[in-house]
């Protein structure tokens, strides 16, 4: 469990019902759904969070922080599906930064992080990424003065501001803000950046696109549930061409090569074609109630829908 | 140790200040110098402030001083360790373990498939031969700790 604290644990087991909601509605591919329930989720925990006195502890706000972000990742983890089944391409992939950018915060402040859902969530998003043509993204080199912190408001140089950026702090993130920019060195076109949102855009009609759409089709037919996603691997297999209904031999070269068969294939025997592997893991429905951090109510109802 | 590159400690030659540093001063000193793009404008590498803080938290006996420069602020996963000139009561290994420790501390968030590249270079005096050397080292974080070791019992030969 990634929470520390009996409350936040609590609070979460509260919300089991809408938690189930979220589940059915992901596995019935209700994607937008899905996003509803989780959004209702996070509004109602950052209500409940602001409620809280001056008097709570520490570490229940850090927990109230990872609550939060275990919700957004659910929010983003169902828009990225509609996303990507809306064939909104360029959209899914900002829903994936985004689910990345909480599951970067639940492994850093959460208990037992790398288990359960969230290294599975981790996994795909991993594999998703791959399948995106972006390979080069817009950074920036700013030169600034003064750095200020987002909790204390002082220059993070001065000695009475005790805040580290990127730690956690009564359940708030510690950020420098840069201020006073000097100058902007560069915009440039760099392969690892941390935000790699700002890319060079590509129509969500483009062929760099066919993988993200071939597994949107793949779970609109019902042939794929989003939980068992588990990769994508891309490679070239070979088929004998005795195998396939011979082409003319000024046709097109059925590879894609776009040279006539007869001096691209023919000679060989066989086409190269690329294939595409979906992996599959297998998660079960209880593998998902431990996941979600539900066991303690013994099992979720079964749910009864057109899922594989 | 794939993918990083490592250049055998070498001489150096330090400004009036650095030298005066690393024979009379104490604890690490971090400089701004000039950015590849912008000769002569003297800048704190990216990762300067916060492991600044970071070593003052973690390692309150080590003293920290830093030149007053601007910083450079970056969107890279690259840690870009500020170029650290180290006193005499700061040995090398020791302060390679601070990167690394620091740039561990940094990477709990991280994801499988995150990469990062650590940046860092120093310099310091090799006492035994009374020279002031120069590290360099550009690579993955296991890379690092390898030098690290590697250092350690090579000194430890030494003795």
């Amino acid at each position: 469990m990634i929470f520390r604290t009996p409350e936040v644990i609590r609070y979460w087991h509260d919300q089991r019902d809408d938690l189930l909601a979220y589940w059915h509605a992901m596995r019935a591919l209700a994607f937008a759904k899905a996003f509803e329930c989780a959004e209702a989720l996070h509004d109602l925990a950052e209500d409940h969070r602001d409620r809280l006195t001056e008097t709570v502890s520490d570490p229940v706000l850090n927990d109230h922080f990872l609550l939060g972000m275990a919700l957004n990742a659910l929010c983003k983890y169902a828009a990225y599906w509609d996303a990507l089944i809306q064939k909104e391409f360029s959209r899914s992939w900002l829903a994936l930064q985004d689910l990345q950018d909480s599951l970067r915060l639940i492994k850093r402040f959460g208990r037992r992080p790398d288990i359960l859902v969230w290294s599975r969530f981790e996994q795909q998003c991993g594999a998703l990424e791959k399948m995106y043509p972006y390979r080069v993204f817009v950074s920036s080199e700013i030169v600034h003065d003064t750095l200020v912190c987002s909790i204390c408001g002082r220059e993070m140089n001065d000695p009475r501001c005790p805040h580290i950026p990127g730690d956690l702090y009564r359940g708030q993130l510690a950020l420098g803000i840069v201020r006073n920019i000097r100058d902007v060195h560069a915009l440039a076109l760099v392969s690892n950046p941390i935000d790699k949102r700002c890319v060079i855009m590509v129509p969500d009609d483009s062929r760099h696109f066919r993988t993200a759409e071939y597994l949107g089709s793949l779970l609109l037919n019902g042939d794929l549930d989003p939980f068992r996603f588990s990769g994508v691997k891309c490679d070239r297999t070979r088929i004998p061409i005795a195998k396939l209904k011979e082409p003319a031999r000024d046709a097109r070269c059925p590879c894609g090569s776009g040279l006539s068969f007869r001096d691209c294939c023919l000679a060989k025997g066989y086409i190269e074609q690329d294939h595409l592997t979906i992996g599959c893991a297998d998660t079960t429905l209880i593998e998902f109630d431990d996941l979600l951090l539900l066991r303690r109510f013994r099992g979720i109802p079964e749910f009864r829908g057109r899922i594989p | 140790m794939n993918g990083h590159s490592h250049e055998k400690p070498c001489h150096y030659e330090p400004d009036t200040e650095e030298e005066q540093f690393i024979r009379e001063g104490s604890g690490i000193l971090f400089r701004a110098k000039a950015a590849a793009r912008k000769p002569g404008v003297p800048l704190l590498e990216a990762d300067c402030l916060r492991f600044e803080k970071w070593i003052r938290a973690n390692s309150p006996a080590t003293a920290v001083h830093v030149d007053e420069a601007p910083s450079l602020a970056l969107h890279s996963r690259d840690f870009w360790i500020p170029f650290a000139v180290l006193a005499s009561d700061v040995a090398l290994q020791l302060y390679l373990g601070l990167v690394v420790n620091y740039v561990y501390d940094c990477l709990k968030g991280a994801l499988q498939h995150d990469e990062h590249t650590i940046h860092v270079t120093a310099v310091y005096e090799d006492r035994p031969k009374g020279l002031l050397k120069r590290f360099e080292y550009s690579g993955s974080v296991a890379g690092l700790r390898a030098c690290a070791d590697e250092l350690d019992i090579s000194t430890v030969l030494k003795e």
